[in-house]
């Protein structure tokens, strides 16, 4: 059992990613896609099956699969890194003429990230009251993404209630690792 | 030698497929939808119900549709590009989306089986007035593609 246990620990550390290893991963593609992208959001795909689930998904702040966006401020362009297993799988440009224009201040720097999800996923199980998903977005599930009228990059931890009924989430500033409250 | 060949190759073999029989590496895939309805909702301020708060993404949040056994067919974290802009209307004037982000689900009775339904905010009179705007007009259908 120890020898399955710690090989079950090498072969995820090279497929699972935090949610600031699958932005930088992916934004080396944004890059090359338009030397202007910058980050608009990031959320985890819940792809995982149930037998890989002890400890519950994402208990560590990592998921092997990644939606990651970028966009260029202030214009319809759109950009899709679609990563799979730690590595990217896909891109696509997502790009649609007559799309209203991603604004500046829905974008994130990538500098204002001083916190990652292995650090919130322990302050927010501490908090209590979220629990893993069993179903659909199963574990523990990441988005970063931010909210224009606070200027505040945002990272939700997101579970489900104890009877696992109603999705909950436990909001962070990513800039200073403090839990929001919501109103 | 030859039996020595054998058996690397034998070795070989089984650890190719042994290694290929655990892989867990995953294609990502795009699966196209093709007329399907769109509504739009509108949802509390904390969000689900729940103590802790989940903020969906106004004009980006869409849910899908659970299947008869009660499972969305859609992941969570799945991005969704409509074939061509949806235009949204709102109390500022309208915006025109045409990607959006599953993170939520609903049951949806009577709509197409992809069905999605898109977050027009938090529950206020306002919001509901144009979320119904949007989602009254059930003639609508749209072509999407789903990035998972």
């Amino acid at each position: 059992m120890p020898h399955a246990s710690s090989s079950s620990k090498i072969k995820n550390s090279k497929t699972e990613l935090t949610v600031l290893e699958a932005v930088k991963l992916a934004n080396s593609s944004a890059l090359l896609w338009n030397l202007n992208a910058q980050l608009l959001d990031i959320t985890n795909i819940d792809l995982d099956t149930q037998e890989n689930s002890i400890p519950p998904l994402g208990n560590n702040g990592k998921r092997k699969h990644w939606n990651v966006r970028f966009a260029v401020p202030d214009t319809n362009k759109l950009f899709l890194v679609t990563i799979h297993d730690g590595k990217i799988d896909q891109t696509n440009d997502l790009t649609m003429e007559g799309v209203s224009p991603y604004l500046k201040q829905e974008l994130i720097n990538l500098s204002d990230i001083n916190h990652d999800s292995p650090q919130l996923i322990k302050k927010a199980i501490k908090k209590g009251g979220i629990h893993p998903g069993q179903d659909w977005a199963k574990g523990y599930n990441f988005m970063l993404s931010k909210d224009p009228e606070t200027n505040t990059p945002l990272m939700l931890v997101i579970g489900w209630d104890s009877d696992n009924e109603k999705m909950v989430a436990v909001n962070f500033n990513a800039n200073n690792g403090k839990l929001l409250i919501s109103k | 030698m030859k039996k020595k060949n054998f058996l690397f190759s034998i070795i070989a073999f089984s650890t190719f497929f042994v290694l290929n029989f655990h892989s867990e590496v995953l294609a990502a895939k795009t699966y196209n939808y093709t007329n399907q309805s769109v509504t739009a909702y509108t949802g509390k301020a904390d969000g689900h119900g729940s103590t802790l708060g989940y903020k969906n993404s106004q004009f980006n949040t869409v849910a899908v549709k659970k299947n008869s056994s009660n499972n969305p067919v859609i992941p969570f974290g799945t991005t969704i590009k409509l074939s061509s802009p949806a235009i949204l209307p709102y109390a500022g004037g309208a915006k025109t989306k045409s990607a959006f982000t599953v993170t939520d689900t609903g049951s949806g009775p009577g709509q197409t089986a992809n069905w999605i339904d898109i977050y027009y905010g938090v529950t206020n009179t306002t919001n509901q007035y144009w979320a119904k705007q949007f989602g009254n007009n059930k003639n609508v259908k749209i072509n999407y593609s789903a990035y998972f």
